[in-house]
């Protein structure tokens, strides 16, 4: 009864995510993997691989996503992982301009191992009081005609829009949404005492840690 | 400046290629143009040296499509797999999970009690808002140790218990935790919880008089 409930995708894509150490990269992979907002900095050390599918009106879509190291010295094999991308994403912060003056060497060292691919660029921190790049100075990317969204892994503030648009474009239809997902009836199992006990004291323990999030209340 | 005009522009020269004497009296006369431009530019702009000079109302967002043709992925039908569902409940709430020995924002969404039309059974399904992933998929099921409500002593308004969730692909036993805005919404919840339990509790110890 226990088995997995493999989803039939209708297409599996790689995505890498590159950008500066620090601009939120892993954060931004993880609000989508399980929901969390991880506050703590850890820095990434060569490449994390995960997977995430979004529900389209196009079929399941899978996106096997290359979380890159930021940081120069923690690289790995760079570029190596860039081959076989089929999208990409380049992140910066919007409260660092220097993560900011280092999307062209990303775009550069991208384009070079993946041509044609479709890339979005993203001002991660939003949120910011302390935003240091503005609007009208993010010029970039259209010299180089990429699609840019402003977000925030922290508010989840257009979070969904930088996989939208490379959804779209990997299906090439403008006319793709996300839909609800599939729920299909779940599997139950069998508790024994024994287990049923320890779930218990798992409970007791649960229930005296903090929530990460208590004094905000904006979900209406 | 100049160097950044050095940047923008050198990736006309592939890194380790010969450039041919032709091209690179090319390549220089570019470099002069641009730096001219970008120095009058920089010179009449008053808002420092990263600002381009762009329209008031310059929008950095603009869609960008360079698609043209036919879709490579055909259009399917939506399947929610609600379609043999009856709708018990519905509220407005953030759930949480315990894992790595602390709680962890699962997402923001409508939680639905669902009713199966062939089997009666209640279950509790919660989608993430604008994404419609799901964030919660089980059964309120009455065993031991699983679904039994109980307060977090360190929050208000909020409700934890524990399920064999199958909203990941993989299903696995999780302790969630519910949290409302208003303190109705915690009553409502519990009411409509406890309600569900005790049905599919009914449901449990009606099969074996029927074999």
């Amino acid at each position: 009864m226990a088995q997995q409930q493999q989803v039939q995708v209708a297409a599996e894509f790689k995505l890498v995510v590159v950008g500066d150490g620090a601009v939120g990269k892993t954060t931004f992979v993880k609000r989508h993997l399980t929901g969390e907002f991880e506050k703590k900095y850890l820095a990434t050390q060569g490449v994390e691989v995960s997977q995430v599918i979004f529900y389209t009106t196009h079929g399941p879509i899978r996106l096997v996503i290359w979380d890159t190291a930021g940081q120069e010295k923690l690289g790995g094999l760079r570029e190596g992982y860039y081959i076989g991308a089929n999208c990409a994403i380049i992140m910066f912060d919007v409260t660092s301009r220097i993560s900011y003056k280092n999307v062209p060497k990303w775009h550069k060292d991208l384009t070079r191992i993946c041509e044609n691919i479709p890339i979005v660029l993203v001002g991660n921190k939003v949120d910011s009081k302390d935003r240091k790049v503005k609007a009208r100075q993010i010029t970039f990317h259209r010299k180089v005609n990429i699609q840019y969204y402003d977000v925030s892994a922290k508010s989840n503030y257009q979070y969904e829009k930088p996989f939208l648009y490379l959804l779209r474009r990997l299906a090439n239809d403008t006319n793709l949404a996300l839909v609800q997902a599939m729920a299909l009836l779940p599997p139950e199992i069998p508790i024994d005492p024994e287990y049923a006990a320890q779930i218990e004291k798992e409970r007791q323990n649960a229930e005296n840690q903090p929530l990460p999030d208590e004094e905000d209340d904006e979900f209406k | 400046m100049y160097y950044r005009n050095l940047i923008n522009t050198d990736s006309q020269i592939p890194k380790d290629s010969i450039v041919q004497k032709s091209q690179l009296k090319d390549i220089t006369h570019q470099y002069k143009f641009k730096y001219l431009n970008n120095f009058l530019i920089q010179s009449m702009d008053p808002h420092g040296d990263d600002d381009e000079q762009v329209g008031e109302d310059y929008n950095p967002e603009q869609e960008v499509f360079v698609g043209e043709g036919q879709a490579t992925l055909p259009q399917l039908p939506v399947q929610t797999g609600e379609e043999n569902d009856e709708e018990v409940a519905k509220f407005r709430a953030k759930i949480y999970r315990f894992a790595d020995a602390q709680w962890k924002e699962r997402g923001v969404g409508d939680m639905k009690f669902l009713k199966n039309k062939q089997t009666n059974k209640i279950r509790l399904l919660m989608r993430q808002d604008k994404t419609g992933k799901l964030i919660a998929n089980h059964f309120i099921t009455a065993q031991e140790g699983f679904c039994k409500l109980s307060q977090l002593k360190t929050a208000d308004k909020s409700w934890i218990w524990t399920c064999y969730d199958a909203s990941d692909e993989q299903p696995k036993v999780w302790q969630l935790c519910v949290r409302f805005i208003s303190p109705e919404e915690v009553e409502r919840f519990k009411t409509e919880f406890e309600k569900a339990y005790e049905s599919n509790k009914a449901l449990q110890e009606e099969v074996p008089k029927n074999e």
